[in-house]
């Protein structure tokens, strides 16, 4: 509530959500081969995404969004709304693409950086510093004609096909596969945890846990809510813990520029003997 | 790559069993890392905390029967199914969702903590969009998909999602469905939600909703009231009052104060949210120092028009941060007995807790004070954007509040362009015919606005060449 408040006057006020169509080099939604554009586009910032998506808009104002550009296009009697929010750098657009693609649908292969159809009427593609929602409307499209439309759209954005490099930070060992995400704010239900780049971990015994790594922020860093205990280590480095309702204990060590973080134990000790082996 | 969240919710590492001494023991022993002994300077443990509040008001639903919290949740940006499992454990027991939040993970995190609900103490709520004329089995197959992420046999309140063109209040492919889900057991009650006007549909809240409500097949319904966009609320609660219609509550949160005073040691909050942001986007430190310092130099001139604005109201209450005005506009709602429950976003354990104390509670004479003397000394500044009271004082009928949404997309967006192309399209019905009127408009905003003065500075912008 608050802290989307304050995210959307930052976004504003810093500038970083100026809209693309105010300069020349405005991204604008690639029009697939075959396919003719419907009126004219429509853009969304920060401040009005709502107007289009109503509550939904929060989710993407906590990963930074920046803009949304809306094209209808049409081909015959089919119809389709594309929608491009660009999320402002990768891993944001990554972890909302992680967020918003349902679990149980198989990706795409050669497909943008990843991309996934949502039977019957959605096809989701993440490319670079975009997320992209293709609706379709009239008639339906096959799966090879909505697969051949993500393809041209990711091919019209710039940017590579590659998912965000940051992502390699988190180690490979034990990693449970496919829990790689990035959340934007309030990671694990706390307001001071944002930014974070996640997955889950498994130890011999199947024990599970979480990792993550994060920029701290100079409120977790100040201890504004009171709710952590911090401590200095004999090499300066932080050592911070709080309990978590549920879950244990949260653990994060490091300097002011970079945390390691682990969830999902019982007590301190337990955390910090696996985060000093992580490390 | 998926979300865990998705596929196992976070709920369920408090039953994976956690790390025992002796798998401890024996991964530091493999990796070495026994004998690390880190603490050389310990800051005190914290004090117990106080133990958190609970809800301790319900309200009946309107027709629906239920008995509510005064204060329920709004799950628009939930991150972690724990959060929803511990407003359930002070309390909430209506949840609010929908199917296009997070495209489902919302309604995903609600299942994830459903198992640690008594499923007949809560009612559920989710939407569906119509902007794309669903038939009646497309309806049922996206509702049924919800049913299957939120983990539940039944949803209690089913809403036709942000309503703002009238004529969709008897969309009939969404009400049929409704019944046939009604029949089929999965659905208690049709309901129904409004922002006011959007894109091209041009309703405001209130004429959806009052038609809604006459209708007579919606039992519940989302609105938008606070003390600073009343009017049209009240409306639509006393309407409801006589129909017996449930009414649930968004967006009773007051605008932002402006207080960018730079001070990286001590930074206000509106600042420490600054830093916030630019860490999230990996821009920390002397760099953050500069990016911030720098956009306040630049715009010295319309923040210090904004302290001006702002310092003698703050001042004369001793207001401390944007979360006091906040709280008290949530109880300025929250004493009011047609007004359910209201559903503020609440993603974190914190938000929680900032809340629940509030359950119950009546605003203050000084709070009433205090709410009186912001309406005061801010209605004036913007237009609310989601009302359409001066285009019906108005002899032309002027979109007024379309126009003006242009204007700041021009002036605060940096979209000339794009605003230039949008007031163009409204041909022949622009700020041109003001020029001969002698304003009715300008006694009707509710928010204080002076139209005609405004519509005048849009015309300007939006047609320069």
């Amino acid at each position: 509530m608050k802290r989307l408040n304050l995210a959307l006057a930052a976004m504003l006020i810093l500038g970083v959500a100026a809209p693309a169509a105010a300069q020349d080099d405005a991204i604008h939604v690639p029009v697939p081969g075959g396919w003719t554009a419907v009126d004219e586009e429509y853009r969304y910032g920060p401040d009005n995404l709502w107007e289009y998506i109503n509550g939904a808009a929060e989710l993407f104002l906590s990963y930074g969004f920046r803009e949304l550009i809306v094209q209808d296009i049409e081909l015959g009697d089919q119809y389709l709304s594309v929608s491009v929010y660009d999320m402002g750098r990768p891993l944001a657009a990554f972890g909302v693409y992680e967020r918003e693609k349902p679990a149980d649908l198989k990706g795409l292969d050669g497909v943008g950086a990843a991309a996934v159809l949502q039977p019957p009427y959605r096809g989701l593609l993440l490319k670079n510093r975009f997320y992209v929602k293709a609706e379709v409307g009239g008639d339906d499209l096959t799966e090879d004609a909505l697969r051949t439309v993500l393809v041209d759209i990711a091919a019209g954005l710039p940017g590579g096909d590659e998912l965000p490099p940051a992502l390699a930070a988190l180690p490979v060992a034990g990693r449970v596969a496919g829990t790689v995400a990035f959340a934007g704010n309030a990671f694990l239900g706390l307001g001071d945890l944002s930014g974070c780049m996640h997955a889950d971990y498994t130890l011999d015994d199947d024990t599970t846990y979480r990792l993550f790594t994060m920029r701290p922020s100079s409120r977790l860093l100040n201890n504004q809510t009171g709710h952590w205990v911090t401590e200095t280590l004999d090499d300066s480095r932080l050592l911070m813990h709080r309990e978590i309702p549920y879950s244990g204990v949260v653990v994060l060590l490091g300097d002011t520029e970079q945390m390691v973080g682990v969830s999902g134990f019982a007590d301190r000790d337990q955390a910090v003997t696996v985060l000093m082996a992580v490390e | 790559m998926s979300n865990p969240s998705d596929r196992e919710p976070k709920t369920g590492l408090s039953r994976r069993h956690f790390l025992t001494a002796g798998s401890a023991a024996a991964l530091a022993a493999a990796t070495g890392c026994a004998g690390n002994k880190p603490v050389v300077e310990t800051v005190p443990e914290a004090p117990a905390e106080p133990k958190p509040a609970r809800i301790n008001r319900y309200r009946t639903l309107g027709r629906t029967g239920f008995e509510v919290s005064d204060i329920s949740m709004g799950c628009g940006s939930i991150a972690d199914p724990n959060v929803i499992r511990y407003a359930y454990d002070h309390g909430m027991n209506l949840f609010d969702t929908a199917e296009v939040y997070g495209n489902g993970d919302s309604e995903t995190k609600i299942g994830g903590a459903m198992e640690f609900m008594d499923r007949k103490k809560i009612f559920i709520v989710t939407k569906l969009g119509i902007d794309e004329s669903p038939d009646t089995q497309a309806l049922i197959e996206r509702f049924n998909a919800s049913l299957g992420r939120l983990k539940t046999d039944y949803v209690d309140a089913l809403y036709s999602h942000g309503i703002a063109d009238v004529n969709l209040v008897t969309y009939e492919p969404f009400l049929e469905a409704c019944d046939i889900l009604k029949r089929e057991g999965k659905l208690k009650h049709a309901g129904i939600s409004s922002h006011g006007p959007r894109g091209d549909e041009p309703d405001a809240m209130d004429t959806v909703l009052l038609k809604a409500i006459e209708d007579g097949r919606y039992d519940v319904m989302l609105l938008s009231y606070g003390f600073v966009n009343k009017d049209e609320g009240e409306r639509v609660l006393q309407a409801c009052k006589e129909k017996n219609v449930g009414t649930t509550i968004m967006k009773s949160a007051t605008g932002l104060i402006e207080m960018p005073v730079f001070d990286p040691e001590n930074p206000s909050e509106q600042v420490q949210g600054w830093f916030d942001y630019l860490a999230n986007m990996g821009v920390t430190g002397e760099a953050a120092n500069e990016r911030i310092r720098a956009h306040l130099e630049r715009n010295a001139p319309e923040f210090e028009k904004a302290l001006a604005e702002s310092a003698p109201f703050i001042a004369r209450h001793g207001i401390k941060s944007q979360d006091e005005l906040d709280m008290k506009s949530f109880q300025w709602v929250l004493r009011n007995p047609d007004a359910h429950t209201i559903c503020p976003s609440m993603p974190t354990f914190d938000a929680i807790d900032r809340l629940l104390p509030l359950s119950g509670t009546e605003l203050s004479m000084a709070g009433e004070e205090l709410l009186k003397d912001y309406a005061q000394s801010f209605r004036s500044r913007n237009c609310a954007f989601s009302c359409t009271t001066c285009t019906t004082a108005c002899p032309e009928s002027l979109p007024v509040s379309t126009i003006l949404r242009y204007a700041y997309y021009y002036q605060k967006q940096g979209r000339q362009k794009h605003a230039m192309r949008k007031y163009a399209a409204l041909g022949g019905q622009n700020a041109a015919a003001c020029l001969e009127c002698d304003a009715p408009c300008n006694g009707v905003c509710p928010n204080g606005v002076q139209v005609q003065n405004r519509l005048f500075e849009a015309h300007g912008l939006l047609t320069t060449v």
